[in-house]
């Protein structure tokens, strides 16, 4: 409880501006869904057979997994608010829809007989009885709806739509469960909220429900006009991927450029989405920069030639390749730093201290095989637990295990070895040690800045600000600030301030 | 007889499977008080219906005023038939005043002229305006909602009224006292009013002119004199002699004035006749009468003082 207090003393700003962020994307989407799945309802009622279909539309949209569903927006409308919106009005669609329709489909025959007898108009019919009666139940579906856009609308933070999954995301990927549980509570809270309002809609004269629905439109709307229109200094978006060491790595960035040229706003999207996502994004102008690896340049974003293929295989700097990869995309990778952000096979220090072991080749030594936890993935890969077999000739006792669990067993002592990566703040935590790949194995991940080329020309100061950075930061650096970040809960800002300052490329005063 | 405002002419309207009006022919004259009577199925419905076109004839024509109903703008043929249904049917999302205020704001009257209206109507069915007119329909019993049904039928003072069975979901004594209203209206406001009942009853007590239907044929329309002095079948005269006030059929209800109060449980029912609680009397023995204004029990003697109030009159 003190714990969640004080994370959300220390959150409340970035909690504020997700919760307006999620607030805003909620509302869009109920609007829309209200626009489209209220006429529909109406327009259903002298249509039984359409009113069929459309229901198991709407009911089959609704089974769609919304991950699947985001996904499969993607690559027609990209990422961001868009596909999130667009999810976000498919679920609504159902409720509001199923509801406007029995909502008037069930009002008395007698009152519709009334309302033929006295010659009212069908405009008239609707907008002085039937929808009057009826509203109610469409309410009552607006509220599953509401709640509904607002829990989902936490999955937005997956394709870079921001609200407050964001915030849920960001205490996964830094593992801080008070974070998670802030993010939690929020949208909760927002949803129930929400649902309140809307039952209170009920008890009001519908005209003042739909006054009150006007202006919250308009507010929200003119906001965001405003925001579209007014004038600003140049902002540059940095984004991330999810994780502390992207999150300490854009602060950085973002207090170089901010110190290279005043007149420029950083803009931070921490956690902002997995690699592709990111990769598209800057390929689609939404971003400016964002830290990249040139092993993940050269092994997923793009293809090298087989010949480039062969002498990263033979251990050679993927960094020559994966920048003139880029440069063919008019994309542009900075300086890289010094640290190599790669596979590593991990084990207790104080074990491997006992053992005389130091590095990977070490391991044959051993003679009863050792009891290893792979994630999946690594255990499945050529440049993982197969390479390690016939790179190094070693064999474990391997079990599968989630990447979360993995530092947690070997801790425990459940196994003995585990895969990580080799900035991980747990190898600080728990007192372990990264084996030296001594033959190779493991491509070189090495971090550098990533922009469009065009992007690169136009700001040569911001490009040389941030090529401060290339050569400094060693692994155990890394870790260490993670660890701070991770463990210590410190802030990602401050972790990145510290190591500036103290390595003399930010002045102090400031 | 005045001149005829309403002519059926061979009308017939067939649902799929049952014929439910056949071959219909029927003036009803300017200010008549119409009744139509029939046991239910008997057509009575869908020839109101056919009137303002709620339901259209498979057969024949219709003539308003010496035009046939299908030439005649559907919306102007609605607002100068008033109607009143069953199940009442205020839209309980409007006031009192905004259901009787309906169709005069439909035809743009001012602000002035439907506040005077509503507040002449509800006087005219005897429902003090002030108290009444902000009202909702759920706060009002059945007889008051029907008095505001009518209201609003009748606010733009129509040349014509259809009432299909108005008051047969209402208790007896706001019956009687809404058929009062009726004849009290009709006689002010010279409307011509078609009136549907299955009542003989009923029909007797407010027809002008009555029409016997069964099974979609007309039997008999006469006065209810000449009906009950020559019914034209044996049908007709059966039914007819329904209408006889059968002592022993009174409801409990019309006992309570005679009644004691009592807080026990009902042994009958209020709408119960008076025949079904003879044994129990017979016996000496007294029963207590379920009855939403309050349960009451009656013995032998307080029979016969009802019994003896009614030989009076
Ligand atoms: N919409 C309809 N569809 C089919 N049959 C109907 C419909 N309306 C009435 N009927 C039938 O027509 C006959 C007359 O019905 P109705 O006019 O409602 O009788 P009443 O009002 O005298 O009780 C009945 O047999 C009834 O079942
Ligand atoms: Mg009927």
């Amino acid at each position: 409880m003190q714990a969640l207090w004080e994370t959300f003393l220390d959150q409340r700003g970035t909690l504020l501006t997700k919760l307006v962020e999620h607030l805003q994307l909620s509302l869009i989407a109920l609007l829309l869904a209200l626009l489209i799945a209220i006429p529909l309802g109406i327009w259903a009622q002298n249509h039984d057979r359409f009113a069929g279909f459309l229901l198991q539309v709407t009911g089959i949209l609704q089974t769609i997994p919304s991950l699947a569903l985001l996904g499969l927006l993607i690559p027609i409308v990209g990422i961001g608010t868009a596909p999130s919106i667009i999810a976000l009005v498919v679920y609504a669609l159902l409720p509001i829809f199923q509801n406007t329709y029995t909502g008037l489909h069930e009002i008395d025959p007698a009152y519709k007989e009334a309302e033929e007898a006295f010659g009212m108009s069908k405009p008239q019919r609707l907008v002085k009885v039937e929808l009057p009666l009826a509203m109610p139940v469409i309410l009552g579906g607006v509220r599953t709806a509401a709640v509904l856009i607002i829990g989902t609308a936490t999955l937005a933070a997956l394709v870079g739509g921001g609200g407050l999954g964001d915030i849920i995301m960001r205490g996964i990927n830094l593992n801080d469960p008070t974070l998670t549980l802030l993010g939690a509570l929020a949208s909760a809270l927002l949803a129930i909220l929400f649902s309140w309002f809307i039952s209170m809609f009920s008890k009001w004269r519908w005209q003042v429900s739909v006054a009150v629905l006007g202006a919250l439109v308009l507010g929200f709307g003119g906001y965001a006009t405003y925001q579209a229109v007014a004038p600003k200094p140049e902002t540059i978006v940095v984004a991330g991927k999810l994780g502390s060491e992207p999150e300490i790595l854009i602060n950085m960035y973002k207090d170089l450029i901010e110190q290279a040229d005043a007149n420029v706003n950083v803009e931070l999207k921490p956690n902002f989405g997995q690699t592709s996502f990111l990769y598209s994004a800057l390929k689609s102008d939404k971003i400016d920069i964002y830290p990249e690896f040139t092993g993940t340049v050269v092994s997923s974003l793009l293809k090298p030639s087989k010949k480039q293929a062969a002498q990263i295989a033979e251990g050679q700097d993927p960094y020559p390749i994966a920048e003139s990869l880029l440069n063919k995309q008019d994309l542009s990778l900075g300086k890289p730093m010094a640290y190599n952000n790669t596979y590593a096979v991990v084990v207790k220090k104080a074990w491997a201290e006992q053992n005389g072991i130091t590095k990977i080749s070490d391991l044959t030594k051993l003679s009863t095989p050792l009891k290893a936890g792979f994630d999946v993935e690594f255990n499945a890969r050529e440049d993982g637990y197969k390479g390690i077999q016939s790179k190094y000739g070693v064999s474990f006792t391997v079990n599968t295990l989630d990447s979360s669990m993995r530092y947690q067993a070997l801790n425990r002592g459940q196994v003995q070895v585990t895969d990580g990566y080799s900035t991980d703040s747990q190898i600080r935590q728990y007192h372990l040690l990264a084996l030296e790949d001594d033959r190779k194995l493991f491509p070189v991940y090495q971090g550098a800045p990533l922009m469009r080329t065009q992007f690169a020309k136009d700001h040569p100061k911001l490009t040389a600000a941030l090529n401060q950075l290339g050569g400094k930061i060693s692994e155990a650096d890394m870790q260490e600030m993670n660890y701070e970040v991770n463990v210590q809960g410190k802030s990602a800002s401050a972790v990145a301030k510290t190591y500036l300052t103290k390595h003399g490329l930010l002045k102090e005063a400031r | 007889m005045t001149k005829d405002v309403l002519r059926f002419e061979h009308v017939v309207k067939q649902f799929e499977g049952t014929t439910a009006v056949k071959d219909l022919n029927l003036t009803i004259g300017d200010g008549e008080l119409f009744v139509l009577v029939g046991a239910s199925g008997s057509g009575k419905t869908t020839t109101l219906k056919m009137i303002n076109r709620l339901i259209e004839p498979t057969d024949g024509n219709i003539y308003f005023n010496d035009k046939r109903l299908i030439d005649t703008n559907l919306r102007d043929l609605r607002w100068n038939i008033g109607y009143v249904l069953q199940q009442i049917a205020l839209f309980p999302n409007m006031t009192v005043a905004q259901n009787i205020a309906l169709i005069p704001q439909m035809k743009h009257w001012s602000k002035e002229q439907i506040r005077e209206t509503v507040d002449e109507m509800l006087t005219a069915v005897d429902l003090e305006p002030k108290q009444y007119r902000d009202r909702m329909p759920a706060e009002l019993s059945g007889g008051e909602q029907q008095r505001v049904g009518i209201c609003r039928a009748l606010a733009t003072k129509p040349p014509m009224v259809l009432m299909d069975e108005p008051f047969s979901a209402l208790d007896p004594i706001s019956r009687t006292s809404l058929q009062d209203m009726v004849l009290r209206l009709h006689k002010k406001m010279k409307t011509t009013i078609v009136f549907v009942t299955h009542d003989m009853n009923e029909a007797m007590r407010l027809g002008d002119r009555i029409a016997v239907m069964r099974e979609g044929v007309l039997q008999q329309v006469a006065t209810p004199e000449e009906i009950a002095a020559n019914p034209a079948s044996n049908f007709v005269s059966d039914f007819f002699a329904s209408a006889a006030p059968e002592v022993l059929d009174t409801p409990l209800i019309e006992l309570r004035r005679f009644a004691d109060r009592s807080t026990e449980a009902g042994e009958a029912q209020e709408g119960d006749p008076l025949r079904a609680i003879l044994t129990p009397l017979g016996e000496g023995k007294s029963v207590t009468v379920a009855c939403q204004q309050g349960n009451f029990k009656v013995n032998a003697t307080q029979v016969m003082a009802f019994l003896a109030d009614v030989a009076k009159d």
